[in-house]
Protein backbone atom coordinates (compact mmCIF):
# COMPACT_ATOMS: atom_id res chain seq x y z
CA UNK A 1 0.00 0.00 0.00
CA UNK A 2 1.72 3.47 -1.00
CA UNK A 3 0.90 5.97 1.29
CA UNK A 4 -0.35 9.58 0.38
CA UNK A 5 3.29 10.98 1.09
CA UNK A 6 4.66 8.69 -0.84
CA UNK A 7 2.35 10.04 -3.90
CA UNK A 8 3.23 13.20 -2.96
CA UNK A 9 7.05 13.08 -2.73
CA UNK A 10 6.49 10.96 -6.21
CA UNK A 11 5.03 13.94 -7.49
CA UNK A 12 7.10 16.42 -6.41
CA UNK A 13 9.62 14.96 -8.48
CA UNK A 14 7.74 13.68 -11.44
CA UNK A 15 7.03 17.95 -11.68
CA UNK A 16 10.33 18.82 -11.10
CA UNK A 17 11.31 16.34 -14.12
CA UNK A 18 8.69 17.90 -16.21
CA UNK A 19 9.91 21.72 -15.65
CA UNK A 20 13.61 20.35 -16.45
CA UNK A 21 12.22 18.56 -19.40
CA UNK A 22 10.07 21.94 -20.34
CA UNK A 23 13.05 23.92 -19.75
CA UNK A 24 15.59 21.93 -21.82
CA UNK A 25 14.20 20.29 -24.67
CA UNK A 26 10.52 21.63 -25.00
CA UNK A 27 11.62 25.54 -24.88
CA UNK A 28 14.78 24.62 -27.16
CA UNK A 29 12.62 22.93 -29.41
CA UNK A 30 15.15 19.82 -28.90
CA UNK A 31 14.45 16.13 -28.57
CA UNK A 32 15.94 14.92 -25.43
CA UNK A 33 18.38 11.19 -25.86
CA UNK A 34 17.44 7.54 -24.51
CA UNK A 35 20.31 8.71 -21.90
CA UNK A 36 18.36 12.11 -20.83
CA UNK A 37 15.60 12.04 -17.96
CA UNK A 38 12.37 12.02 -20.03
CA UNK A 39 9.14 12.27 -18.29
CA UNK A 40 5.70 10.05 -19.19
CA UNK A 41 2.28 10.19 -18.40
CA UNK A 42 -0.42 7.06 -19.35
CA UNK A 43 -3.39 7.83 -19.65
CA UNK A 44 -6.84 6.32 -21.23
CA UNK A 45 -9.29 9.71 -21.80
CA UNK A 46 -8.63 11.75 -18.61
CA UNK A 47 -7.84 8.66 -16.38
CA UNK A 48 -4.39 8.78 -15.55
CA UNK A 49 -2.93 5.00 -15.01
CA UNK A 50 0.55 5.57 -14.76
CA UNK A 51 3.38 8.35 -14.07
CA UNK A 52 6.87 7.36 -15.05
CA UNK A 53 10.56 9.12 -15.62
CA UNK A 54 13.03 7.11 -17.07
CA UNK A 55 16.46 7.32 -18.34
CA UNK A 56 19.11 4.87 -19.88
CA UNK A 57 21.95 4.35 -17.72
CA UNK A 58 24.71 3.91 -20.18
CA UNK A 59 27.60 2.89 -17.24
CA UNK A 60 25.72 0.57 -16.04
CA UNK A 61 23.71 -0.07 -19.54
CA UNK A 62 20.10 -0.28 -17.59
CA UNK A 63 17.37 1.23 -18.04
CA UNK A 64 16.64 3.69 -14.65
CA UNK A 65 13.28 4.79 -13.33
CA UNK A 66 12.99 7.87 -11.00
CA UNK A 67 9.56 8.20 -10.75
CA UNK A 68 7.27 5.40 -10.80
CA UNK A 69 3.32 5.80 -10.07
CA UNK A 70 0.52 3.58 -10.67
CA UNK A 71 -3.02 3.59 -9.78
CA UNK A 72 -5.26 0.39 -10.90
CA UNK A 73 -8.48 2.04 -11.42
CA UNK A 74 -11.22 -0.16 -10.05
CA UNK A 75 -13.42 0.06 -12.78
CA UNK A 76 -10.86 -1.60 -15.31
CA UNK A 77 -8.89 -5.00 -15.50
CA UNK A 78 -6.89 -6.26 -12.53
CA UNK A 79 -3.76 -4.97 -12.44
CA UNK A 80 -4.33 -1.82 -15.38
CA UNK A 81 -1.79 0.86 -14.08
CA UNK A 82 0.34 -1.84 -13.12
CA UNK A 83 0.28 -3.27 -16.84
CA UNK A 84 0.48 -0.16 -18.49
CA UNK A 85 3.50 1.05 -16.87
CA UNK A 86 5.51 -2.51 -16.77
CA UNK A 87 4.69 -2.63 -20.27
CA UNK A 88 6.38 0.72 -21.21
CA UNK A 89 9.00 -0.06 -19.03
CA UNK A 90 9.85 -3.30 -20.82
CA UNK A 91 9.65 -1.73 -24.24
CA UNK A 92 11.64 1.27 -23.25
CA UNK A 93 14.42 -0.95 -21.89
CA UNK A 94 14.62 -2.78 -25.26
CA UNK A 95 14.39 -0.06 -27.27
CA UNK A 96 17.23 1.82 -25.67
CA UNK A 97 19.59 -1.05 -26.17
CA UNK A 98 20.05 -2.14 -22.78
CA UNK A 99 20.90 -5.50 -21.22
CA UNK A 100 17.32 -5.51 -20.06
CA UNK A 101 17.58 -4.80 -16.57
CA UNK A 102 15.51 -2.36 -14.71
CA UNK A 103 17.05 -0.21 -11.90
CA UNK A 104 14.29 1.83 -9.52
CA UNK A 105 16.18 4.94 -7.86
CA UNK A 106 15.55 5.61 -4.11
CA UNK A 107 12.69 8.10 -5.13
CA UNK A 108 10.63 5.07 -5.67
CA UNK A 109 8.86 3.56 -2.76
CA UNK A 110 12.22 4.29 -0.95
CA UNK A 111 14.48 2.43 -3.66
CA UNK A 112 12.58 -1.13 -4.50
CA UNK A 113 10.49 -2.53 -7.02
CA UNK A 114 7.22 -0.98 -6.88
CA UNK A 115 4.52 -2.54 -5.20
CA UNK A 116 1.62 -2.91 -7.94
CA UNK A 117 4.40 -4.54 -10.24
CA UNK A 118 5.10 -7.07 -7.59
CA UNK A 119 1.53 -7.59 -7.26
CA UNK A 120 1.43 -8.58 -10.95
CA UNK A 121 4.30 -10.48 -11.35
CA UNK A 122 3.51 -12.59 -8.57
CA UNK A 123 -0.01 -13.02 -10.62
CA UNK A 124 2.27 -14.71 -13.56
CA UNK A 125 3.60 -16.52 -10.46
CA UNK A 126 7.25 -15.34 -11.23
CA UNK A 127 9.64 -14.66 -8.48
CA UNK A 128 11.55 -10.87 -8.07
CA UNK A 129 14.70 -12.19 -6.65
CA UNK A 130 15.90 -8.44 -5.91
CA UNK A 131 12.56 -6.67 -4.97
CA UNK A 132 14.12 -4.48 -1.90
CA UNK A 133 17.35 -3.56 -4.07
CA UNK A 134 14.77 -2.52 -6.78
CA UNK A 135 16.42 -4.26 -9.58
CA UNK A 136 14.46 -6.38 -12.43
CA UNK A 137 17.36 -8.82 -13.76
CA UNK A 138 17.47 -9.32 -17.39
CA UNK A 139 16.01 -12.97 -16.97
CA UNK A 140 13.02 -12.08 -14.83
CA UNK A 141 12.59 -8.56 -17.65
CA UNK A 142 12.31 -11.61 -20.56
CA UNK A 143 9.53 -13.78 -18.38
CA UNK A 144 7.73 -10.90 -17.67
CA UNK A 145 7.52 -9.69 -21.08
CA UNK A 146 6.65 -12.72 -22.41
CA UNK A 147 3.93 -12.92 -19.81
CA UNK A 148 2.53 -9.57 -20.10
CA UNK A 149 2.35 -9.97 -23.95
CA UNK A 150 0.27 -12.94 -23.76
CA UNK A 151 1.61 -15.63 -26.22
CA UNK A 152 -0.61 -18.71 -25.83
CA UNK A 153 2.44 -22.02 -24.68
CA UNK A 154 2.84 -23.18 -28.08
CA UNK A 155 3.93 -19.90 -29.56
CA UNK A 156 5.75 -18.79 -26.15
CA UNK A 157 7.20 -23.01 -27.16
CA UNK A 158 8.33 -21.85 -30.50
CA UNK A 159 9.53 -18.50 -29.55
CA UNK A 160 12.01 -20.20 -27.30
CA UNK A 161 13.28 -22.41 -29.93
CA UNK A 162 13.83 -19.64 -32.37
CA UNK A 163 15.90 -17.97 -29.46
CA UNK A 164 17.90 -20.77 -28.82
CA UNK A 165 18.55 -21.12 -32.76
CA UNK A 166 19.47 -17.42 -32.97
CA UNK A 167 16.98 -16.54 -34.92
CA UNK A 168 15.10 -14.41 -32.49
CA UNK A 169 15.28 -13.18 -29.52
CA UNK A 170 12.11 -13.12 -27.03
CA UNK A 171 12.20 -9.49 -26.69
CA UNK A 172 11.88 -8.40 -30.55
CA UNK A 173 8.38 -10.62 -30.72
CA UNK A 174 7.17 -9.09 -27.62
CA UNK A 175 8.02 -5.27 -28.77
CA UNK A 176 7.27 -5.72 -32.19
CA UNK A 177 3.63 -6.43 -30.46
CA UNK A 178 3.37 -3.94 -27.30
CA UNK A 179 5.34 -1.38 -30.13
CA UNK A 180 2.05 -1.78 -32.51
CA UNK A 181 3.56 -3.52 -35.17
CA UNK A 182 1.73 -6.65 -35.06
CA UNK A 183 -1.06 -7.45 -32.62
CA UNK A 184 -0.84 -10.68 -30.68
CA UNK A 185 -3.24 -12.90 -32.91
CA UNK A 186 -0.98 -11.55 -35.97
CA UNK A 187 1.93 -12.17 -34.67
CA UNK A 188 1.14 -15.91 -33.61
CA UNK A 189 -0.16 -16.03 -36.97
CA UNK A 190 3.19 -15.17 -37.94
CA UNK A 191 5.36 -17.72 -35.57
CA UNK A 192 3.26 -20.65 -36.16
CA UNK A 193 2.56 -20.51 -40.49
CA UNK A 194 6.04 -19.47 -41.13
CA UNK A 195 8.84 -21.73 -41.64
CA UNK A 196 11.17 -18.56 -40.97
CA UNK A 197 8.95 -16.40 -38.67
CA UNK A 198 11.86 -14.63 -37.50
CA UNK A 199 12.89 -12.92 -41.13
CA UNK A 200 9.26 -11.17 -40.81
CA UNK A 201 8.82 -10.14 -37.09
CA UNK A 202 13.03 -8.46 -37.35
CA UNK A 203 12.09 -7.52 -40.98
CA UNK A 204 15.17 -9.11 -42.25
CA UNK A 205 14.45 -9.48 -46.08
CA UNK A 206 15.02 -6.26 -48.43
CA UNK A 207 13.29 -5.50 -51.29
CA UNK A 208 16.55 -6.77 -53.55
CA UNK A 209 16.63 -9.78 -51.89
CA UNK A 210 13.46 -10.74 -53.92
CA UNK A 211 12.67 -14.02 -53.66
CA UNK A 212 12.67 -13.94 -49.80
CA UNK A 213 11.40 -10.43 -49.50
CA UNK A 214 8.31 -11.81 -51.54
CA UNK A 215 8.05 -14.84 -49.53
CA UNK A 216 8.17 -12.58 -46.52
CA UNK A 217 5.42 -10.40 -48.45
CA UNK A 218 2.93 -13.39 -49.08
CA UNK A 219 2.69 -14.09 -45.08
CA UNK A 220 2.75 -10.90 -44.39
CA UNK A 221 -0.40 -9.93 -46.46
CA UNK A 222 -2.50 -13.21 -44.96
CA UNK A 223 -1.44 -12.24 -41.72
CA UNK A 224 -2.52 -8.75 -42.26
CA UNK A 225 -6.20 -10.28 -44.08
CA UNK A 226 -6.79 -12.14 -41.14
CA UNK A 227 -5.89 -8.90 -38.32
CA UNK A 228 -8.20 -6.51 -40.35
CA UNK A 229 -11.10 -9.80 -39.16
CA UNK A 230 -10.07 -9.87 -36.08
CA UNK A 231 -10.59 -6.18 -35.71
CA UNK A 232 -13.74 -6.54 -37.64
CA UNK A 233 -15.10 -9.20 -35.28
CA UNK A 234 -13.76 -7.61 -32.07
CA UNK A 235 -15.56 -4.52 -32.58
CA UNK A 236 -18.91 -3.81 -31.19
CA UNK A 237 -20.98 -1.45 -33.54
CA UNK A 238 -23.43 0.76 -32.46
CA UNK A 239 -26.47 2.46 -34.16
CA UNK A 240 -26.95 6.27 -33.36
CA UNK A 241 -29.28 8.59 -35.49
CA UNK A 242 -29.90 5.79 -37.81
CA UNK A 243 -25.88 5.33 -38.33
CA UNK A 244 -23.27 2.78 -37.48
CA UNK A 245 -20.85 3.95 -35.00
CA UNK A 246 -18.17 1.89 -33.85
CA UNK A 247 -17.66 2.13 -29.85
CA UNK A 248 -14.08 2.91 -29.23
CA UNK A 249 -14.24 1.31 -25.65
CA UNK A 250 -16.14 -2.14 -25.91
CA UNK A 251 -14.79 -5.30 -27.64
CA UNK A 252 -16.85 -8.19 -28.19
CA UNK A 253 -15.39 -10.61 -25.63
CA UNK A 254 -14.12 -13.40 -28.44
CA UNK A 255 -11.66 -16.04 -28.52
CA UNK A 256 -8.75 -16.00 -30.97
CA UNK A 257 -6.77 -18.98 -31.90
CA UNK A 258 -4.96 -19.92 -35.33
CA UNK A 259 -4.92 -23.20 -36.97
CA UNK A 260 -1.31 -23.50 -38.45
CA UNK A 261 -1.75 -26.44 -40.79
CA UNK A 262 -4.59 -24.87 -42.81
CA UNK A 263 -3.40 -20.83 -42.36
CA UNK A 264 -6.88 -20.99 -40.60
CA UNK A 265 -8.27 -18.89 -37.95
CA UNK A 266 -10.41 -20.15 -34.79
CA UNK A 267 -12.64 -17.92 -33.39
CA UNK A 268 -15.24 -18.78 -30.58
CA UNK A 269 -17.72 -16.21 -29.25
CA UNK A 270 -18.61 -15.19 -25.78
CA UNK A 271 -21.79 -13.57 -27.35
CA UNK A 272 -23.65 -13.61 -30.21
CA UNK A 273 -22.56 -12.05 -33.48
CA UNK A 274 -23.02 -11.30 -36.51
CA UNK A 275 -20.58 -12.38 -39.05
CA UNK A 276 -19.25 -9.42 -41.50
CA UNK A 277 -18.34 -9.81 -45.32
CA UNK A 278 -20.81 -12.38 -46.02
CA UNK A 279 -22.41 -10.55 -48.45
CA UNK A 280 -26.63 -10.77 -48.78
CA UNK A 281 -25.72 -14.21 -46.53
CA UNK A 282 -26.34 -12.94 -43.01
CA UNK A 283 -25.08 -15.22 -40.43
CA UNK A 284 -25.09 -14.75 -36.40
CA UNK A 285 -22.18 -16.63 -34.78
CA UNK A 286 -24.07 -17.87 -31.64
CA UNK A 287 -22.47 -17.51 -27.93
CA UNK A 288 -19.96 -20.75 -27.72
CA UNK A 289 -19.81 -21.61 -31.65
CA UNK A 290 -16.79 -21.94 -33.26
CA UNK A 291 -16.01 -19.75 -36.43
CA UNK A 292 -13.00 -21.39 -39.06
CA UNK A 293 -11.81 -19.27 -41.55
CA UNK A 294 -9.72 -20.38 -44.04
CA UNK A 295 -7.61 -17.07 -44.95
CA UNK A 296 -6.45 -16.68 -48.32
CA UNK A 297 -5.01 -13.10 -49.33
CA UNK A 298 -4.53 -13.80 -53.14
CA UNK A 299 -5.50 -11.76 -56.76
CA UNK A 300 -8.36 -12.44 -58.99
CA UNK A 301 -5.65 -14.21 -60.89
CA UNK A 302 -4.01 -16.22 -58.02
CA UNK A 303 -7.50 -17.06 -56.74
CA UNK A 304 -8.63 -18.79 -60.05
CA UNK A 305 -5.52 -20.62 -60.52
CA UNK A 306 -5.05 -22.06 -56.61
CA UNK A 307 -8.75 -22.29 -55.92
CA UNK A 308 -9.05 -25.89 -56.40
CA UNK A 309 -5.82 -26.58 -54.06
CA UNK A 310 -7.62 -24.19 -51.55
CA UNK A 311 -10.90 -26.32 -52.21
CA UNK A 312 -9.03 -29.24 -51.10
CA UNK A 313 -7.97 -27.59 -48.18
CA UNK A 314 -11.59 -27.00 -47.29
CA UNK A 315 -12.48 -30.11 -47.58
CA UNK A 316 -10.13 -31.32 -45.04
CA UNK A 317 -10.96 -28.45 -42.74
CA UNK A 318 -14.77 -29.27 -43.02
CA UNK A 319 -13.80 -32.77 -42.03
CA UNK A 320 -11.54 -31.64 -38.85
CA UNK A 321 -13.47 -29.39 -37.67
CA UNK A 322 -17.58 -30.67 -38.55
CA UNK A 323 -16.20 -34.09 -37.20
CA UNK A 324 -15.72 -32.62 -33.80
CA UNK A 325 -18.60 -30.22 -33.88
CA UNK A 326 -21.48 -30.24 -36.21
CA UNK A 327 -22.12 -26.51 -35.27
CA UNK A 328 -19.27 -25.07 -36.60
CA UNK A 329 -19.59 -22.37 -39.40
CA UNK A 330 -16.88 -22.29 -41.99
CA UNK A 331 -15.59 -19.37 -44.09
CA UNK A 332 -12.98 -19.18 -47.16
CA UNK A 333 -11.70 -15.09 -46.47
CA UNK A 334 -10.44 -13.63 -50.22
CA UNK A 335 -9.69 -10.06 -50.42
CA UNK A 336 -11.73 -7.73 -52.61
CA UNK A 337 -10.23 -8.91 -55.72
CA UNK A 338 -12.57 -11.67 -55.84
CA UNK A 339 -15.16 -9.25 -57.61
CA UNK A 340 -12.75 -8.91 -60.66
CA UNK A 341 -13.01 -12.29 -61.50
CA UNK A 342 -15.53 -13.14 -64.29
CA UNK A 343 -18.91 -13.64 -63.10
CA UNK A 344 -19.28 -17.21 -64.35
CA UNK A 345 -16.52 -18.36 -62.55
CA UNK A 346 -17.44 -16.22 -59.37
CA UNK A 347 -20.91 -18.40 -59.38
CA UNK A 348 -18.82 -21.63 -59.91
CA UNK A 349 -16.95 -20.88 -57.35
CA UNK A 350 -19.72 -19.71 -54.90
CA UNK A 351 -21.19 -23.18 -55.75
CA UNK A 352 -18.22 -25.47 -54.84
CA UNK A 353 -18.51 -23.69 -51.48
CA UNK A 354 -22.04 -23.92 -50.71
CA UNK A 355 -22.08 -27.68 -52.01
CA UNK A 356 -19.18 -27.78 -49.08
CA UNK A 357 -21.44 -25.99 -46.74
CA UNK A 358 -18.64 -23.09 -46.67
CA UNK A 359 -19.47 -19.56 -46.49
CA UNK A 360 -17.72 -17.29 -48.91
CA UNK A 361 -16.54 -14.21 -47.04
CA UNK A 362 -14.99 -10.85 -48.78
CA UNK A 363 -12.92 -8.54 -47.51
CA UNK A 364 -13.72 -4.74 -48.50
CA UNK A 365 -9.52 -4.81 -48.86
CA UNK A 366 -8.01 -4.99 -51.87
CA UNK A 367 -4.85 -7.35 -52.68
CA UNK A 368 -3.32 -3.62 -53.46
CA UNK A 369 -4.26 -2.20 -50.19
CA UNK A 370 -3.21 -5.54 -47.93
CA UNK A 371 0.28 -5.45 -49.87
CA UNK A 372 0.58 -1.76 -49.20
CA UNK A 373 -0.08 -2.46 -45.34
CA UNK A 374 2.14 -5.23 -45.03
CA UNK A 375 5.14 -3.41 -46.76
CA UNK A 376 5.05 -0.96 -44.41
CA UNK A 377 4.86 -3.17 -41.31
CA UNK A 378 7.79 -4.95 -42.61
CA UNK A 379 9.03 -1.35 -43.14
CA UNK A 380 8.53 -0.52 -39.38
CA UNK A 381 9.69 -3.62 -38.36
CA UNK A 382 13.21 -2.83 -39.79
CA UNK A 383 13.25 0.79 -37.80
CA UNK A 384 13.10 -1.29 -34.51
CA UNK A 385 16.11 -2.38 -32.42
CA UNK A 386 17.53 -5.88 -34.27
CA UNK B 1 -10.95 0.51 -22.61
CA UNK B 2 -9.97 2.52 -25.27
CA UNK B 3 -5.91 2.93 -26.26
CA UNK B 4 -4.11 4.13 -23.28
CA UNK B 5 -1.22 6.54 -24.50
CA UNK B 6 1.81 7.85 -23.56
CA UNK B 7 2.65 11.26 -23.60
CA UNK B 8 5.15 13.65 -22.36
CA UNK B 9 3.32 15.84 -20.54
CA UNK B 10 3.60 19.95 -19.67
CA UNK B 11 3.66 21.18 -16.57
CA UNK B 12 0.13 22.49 -17.05
CA UNK B 13 -0.63 18.53 -16.75
CA UNK B 14 1.23 17.86 -14.20
CA UNK B 15 -0.86 20.30 -12.04
CA UNK B 16 -4.24 19.40 -13.89
CA UNK B 17 -3.22 15.85 -12.60
CA UNK B 18 -1.82 17.43 -8.95
CA UNK B 19 -5.40 19.27 -8.38
CA UNK B 20 -6.97 16.10 -9.08
CA UNK B 21 -5.05 14.36 -6.39
CA UNK B 22 -5.90 16.34 -3.67
CA UNK B 23 -9.55 16.59 -4.81
CA UNK B 24 -9.25 12.78 -3.91
CA UNK B 25 -7.26 12.80 -1.14
CA UNK B 26 -9.92 13.25 1.89
CA UNK B 27 -11.51 10.26 -0.15
CA UNK B 28 -8.62 8.39 -0.56
CA UNK B 29 -7.40 8.91 3.09
CA UNK B 30 -10.91 8.21 4.11
CA UNK B 31 -10.69 5.08 2.84
CA UNK B 32 -7.28 3.99 3.17
CA UNK B 33 -8.04 4.63 6.97
CA UNK B 34 -11.16 2.74 7.17
CA UNK B 35 -9.60 -0.45 5.60
CA UNK B 36 -6.32 0.12 7.87
CA UNK B 37 -8.34 0.00 10.69
CA UNK B 38 -10.74 -2.31 10.30
CA UNK B 39 -7.56 -4.64 9.84
CA UNK B 40 -5.75 -3.22 13.21
CA UNK B 41 -9.15 -3.87 14.95
CA UNK B 42 -9.70 -6.69 14.52
CA UNK B 43 -6.02 -8.97 14.31
CA UNK B 44 -3.99 -6.41 17.11
CA UNK B 45 -6.97 -5.67 18.84
CA UNK B 46 -9.39 -8.76 18.84
CA UNK B 47 -12.55 -7.41 18.53
CA UNK B 48 -14.94 -8.49 16.85
CA UNK B 49 -16.95 -6.04 13.87
CA UNK B 50 -20.50 -5.80 14.98
CA UNK B 51 -23.37 -5.07 12.31
CA UNK B 52 -23.43 -1.06 11.61
CA UNK B 53 -24.15 0.34 8.36
CA UNK B 54 -21.41 3.20 8.40
CA UNK B 55 -23.48 6.20 7.31
CA UNK B 56 -22.08 9.81 6.47
CA UNK B 57 -21.82 10.67 9.83
CA UNK B 58 -21.42 9.19 12.96
CA UNK B 59 -19.41 6.55 14.46
CA UNK B 60 -16.48 4.86 12.13
CA UNK B 61 -16.97 1.60 13.49
CA UNK B 62 -18.76 -0.53 16.07
CA UNK B 63 -17.03 -3.36 17.44
CA UNK B 64 -17.42 -6.28 20.40
CA UNK B 65 -14.81 -6.94 23.28
CA UNK B 66 -14.36 -10.39 24.59
CA UNK B 67 -16.94 -9.88 27.13
CA UNK B 68 -19.55 -8.89 24.57
CA UNK B 69 -19.61 -5.27 25.37
CA UNK B 70 -19.91 -2.37 23.03
CA UNK B 71 -16.44 -0.69 21.82
CA UNK B 72 -16.87 2.44 19.45
CA UNK B 73 -14.02 3.06 17.24
CA UNK B 74 -13.37 6.43 15.58
CA UNK B 75 -10.12 6.43 12.95
CA UNK B 76 -7.92 8.75 11.96
CA UNK B 77 -5.87 9.21 9.16
CA UNK B 78 -3.93 12.62 10.10
CA UNK B 79 -0.58 14.10 11.25
CA UNK B 80 -2.10 15.07 14.62
CA UNK B 81 -1.77 12.14 16.66
CA UNK B 82 -3.94 10.33 19.44
CA UNK B 83 -7.21 12.28 21.00
CA UNK B 84 -5.73 15.53 19.46
CA UNK B 85 -6.96 14.16 16.24
CA UNK B 86 -10.45 14.31 17.48
CA UNK B 87 -12.65 16.80 15.99
CA UNK B 88 -15.19 19.74 17.20
CA UNK B 89 -19.03 19.55 15.95
CA UNK B 90 -22.00 21.25 17.05
CA UNK B 91 -23.51 18.61 19.49
CA UNK B 92 -19.56 18.52 21.73
CA UNK B 93 -16.56 17.00 20.77
CA UNK B 94 -16.05 13.40 19.00
CA UNK B 95 -16.12 10.89 21.49
CA UNK B 96 -17.50 13.13 24.02
CA UNK B 97 -20.41 11.56 26.32
CA UNK B 98 -22.39 14.25 24.58
CA UNK B 99 -21.80 13.50 20.85
CA UNK B 100 -22.24 9.84 21.66
CA UNK B 101 -25.52 10.27 23.21
CA UNK B 102 -26.22 12.55 19.90
CA UNK B 103 -25.24 10.45 17.79
CA UNK B 104 -27.04 7.18 19.52
CA UNK B 105 -30.43 8.97 19.45
CA UNK B 106 -30.06 9.67 15.82
CA UNK B 107 -29.40 6.01 14.64
CA UNK B 108 -32.36 5.21 16.72
CA UNK B 109 -34.27 7.80 14.68
CA UNK B 110 -36.26 6.21 11.33
CA UNK B 111 -36.39 9.88 9.97
CA UNK B 112 -32.57 10.75 10.54
CA UNK B 113 -31.69 9.52 6.99
CA UNK B 114 -27.75 10.40 7.87
CA UNK B 115 -27.31 7.80 10.98
CA UNK B 116 -30.37 5.22 10.95
CA UNK B 117 -30.62 1.73 9.28
CA UNK B 118 -32.67 -1.22 11.60
CA UNK B 119 -29.08 -2.41 12.37
CA UNK B 120 -28.02 1.02 13.97
CA UNK B 121 -31.23 1.66 15.80
CA UNK B 122 -30.38 -1.70 17.40
CA UNK B 123 -27.00 -0.58 18.57
CA UNK B 124 -28.35 3.58 19.33
CA UNK B 125 -30.89 1.61 21.62
CA UNK B 126 -28.21 -0.36 23.71
CA UNK B 127 -26.04 2.50 23.80
CA UNK B 128 -28.51 4.78 25.47
CA UNK B 129 -29.71 1.71 27.84
CA UNK B 130 -26.18 1.49 29.40
CA UNK B 131 -25.58 5.15 28.99
CA UNK B 132 -22.86 6.67 26.41
CA UNK B 133 -21.11 7.33 29.39
CA UNK B 134 -20.40 3.31 29.83
CA UNK B 135 -19.33 2.73 26.72
CA UNK B 136 -15.73 2.21 25.63
CA UNK B 137 -14.05 4.44 22.74
CA UNK B 138 -11.38 4.23 21.21
CA UNK B 139 -9.36 6.60 18.79
CA UNK B 140 -7.11 4.50 16.36
CA UNK B 141 -4.58 7.14 14.71
CA UNK B 142 -2.42 6.36 11.83
CA UNK B 143 0.14 8.33 10.36
CA UNK B 144 -0.62 9.04 6.54
CA UNK B 145 3.34 9.13 5.68
CA UNK B 146 4.47 5.94 7.47
CA UNK B 147 1.24 4.11 8.10
CA UNK B 148 2.26 3.21 11.88
CA UNK B 149 -0.93 3.12 13.80
CA UNK B 150 -1.56 3.82 17.69
CA UNK B 151 -4.67 3.52 19.55
CA UNK B 152 -5.83 6.27 22.60
CA UNK B 153 -8.66 5.21 24.87
CA UNK B 154 -10.78 7.99 25.71
CA UNK B 155 -12.97 5.92 27.96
Amino acid sequence: MVSYSDISKGLDIYEKHVDDYNRNFRQRNKLPKNYDWRPYRWCSRDIVFSLLVVKHNRQGNFLEVDVCLVTNPPQYIDHSGARVALGFLLSEAYKCGGSMEIVFTENVEGGRVPGYICDLALDYDIHLKHVFEGHITPFEARQLYLELVGFSPETKARVMKLSIDGGLTPERACFVVLGGVWTVPEAEMIILSSDHPERILTSMSRPEDRHLYLNDLLIARSVVLGGALDRKLLKTELTKDGQVIESEDDETPLFIDFDSSFMAKIYRAETDLLIPWLGNAEQVLKTGQSLIVLIRARSDSEIQRYFVNDLRSLKALVHKYRLADLQTMICFLTPRDFEDIPKVQQRQITSLLEQNGVYLMISPDSLSGLNKEAIRRLETGRLIRQ
Amino acid sequence: MSQCCGKVPTPEDVQAIRRSIEGHQSRYQGDLGEQAVSEYVTNELELNAEFFDQKQHGFDGVYRDGAGKLVLIESKLTETPGLAALGYTQHGREGSVEWVEYVATQMTDPASKEYYSPDNAKIGEEILSIGPENVSFLVVHIDPGTLETDVSKLR
